[in-house]
């Protein structure tokens, strides 16, 4: 009987001691570094089209800021397959896909009408900061081991 | 040496708990900043709008912008859920392997 506990005690041990439960994809340092210098790119890109344009129709041309939406697309798309490829990281790759389609949507609408209002460039910056620093909150909340 | 259950039992939910609530001031702040950042954007999109400096449509628009920013908090909210989630377990877990493994002859 006793020798039957013991060997049981053992079996459990081993299970125990292989058993950990996985839940999400552990933080990824390279990651959080990507959204911060996305972020960083964002907000430049905003604010010099609000400071260093006059608030009319030729100076706001998409034509004048296309090479920097092809940057910032290019690394919120980097940013999407990065944390598309990760095992268990469903949720950072939705935040990661709803950043790329707002920023996508704000290209679309300055293309279409050739202009973004004053107003209409802090309310852009404010939405794709807010979402970056979502994607980078979700990134520093996951384990670290 | 005897495997107590309920000792066990009792030392795996403390572990649980003491691992929910270090996590817990984190997910606050984390609330909070949603909060702060929202009441932020729409006070200056009300204020855009009432006067005039953006369009009805633009403002229904940004309405639309709002709800994907809600659902982007969502999918924090369910990171910081799992991530905690999976701290209790595995710190129960370790519980239970520590008081097994102490009443294994080495």
């Amino acid at each position: 009987m006793k020798s039957r506990i013991l060997l049981l005690s053992c079996i459990l041990a081993i299970a125990l001691g292989s058993c950990t439960v996985k839940l999400i994809a552990n933080y990824d340092n390279n990651i959080a570094s990507q959204v911060e210098s996305a972020l960083k790119m964002v907000d430049k890109f905003y604010l010099t089209m609000l400071e260093t344009s006059k608030n009319e129709e030729k100076a706001r041309a998409y034509t004048i800021f296309v090479q920097d939406y092809i940057g910032i697309e290019i690394e919120l798309q980097s940013l999407l397959d990065k944390n598309r490829v990760r095992p268990l990281n469903k949720n950072s790759t939705a935040i990661a896909e709803n950043t790329l389609k707002q920023f996508q949507k704000y290209k679309e609408q300055h293309k279409a009408d050739n202009y973004v209002s004053d107003a209409n460039i802090i309310l852009n910056r404010m939405y794709m900061h807010d979402q970056l620093v979502l994607l980078q909150m979700g990134e520093s909340f996951k384990p670290r081991e | 040496m005897n495997f107590n259950i309920n000792e066990v039992l009792a030392q795996m939910t403390a572990a649980v708990k003491k691992t929910l609530s270090d996590d817990w001031p984190e997910v606050k702040s984390a609330l909070n900043l949603f909060l702060q950042n929202r009441k932020a954007r729409l006070e200056l999109l009300a204020e855009f709008r009432i006067k005039n400096t953006i369009s009805a449509d633009e403002f229904k628009s940004r309405l639309e912008d709002e709800k994907i920013m809600l659902e982007s908090e969502m999918h924090v909210v369910a990171i910081i859920s799992k991530s905690m989630a999976q701290k209790a377990a595995n710190a129960a877990i370790q519980v239970l392997d520590k008081a097994v493994k102490a009443l294994i002859p080495l």
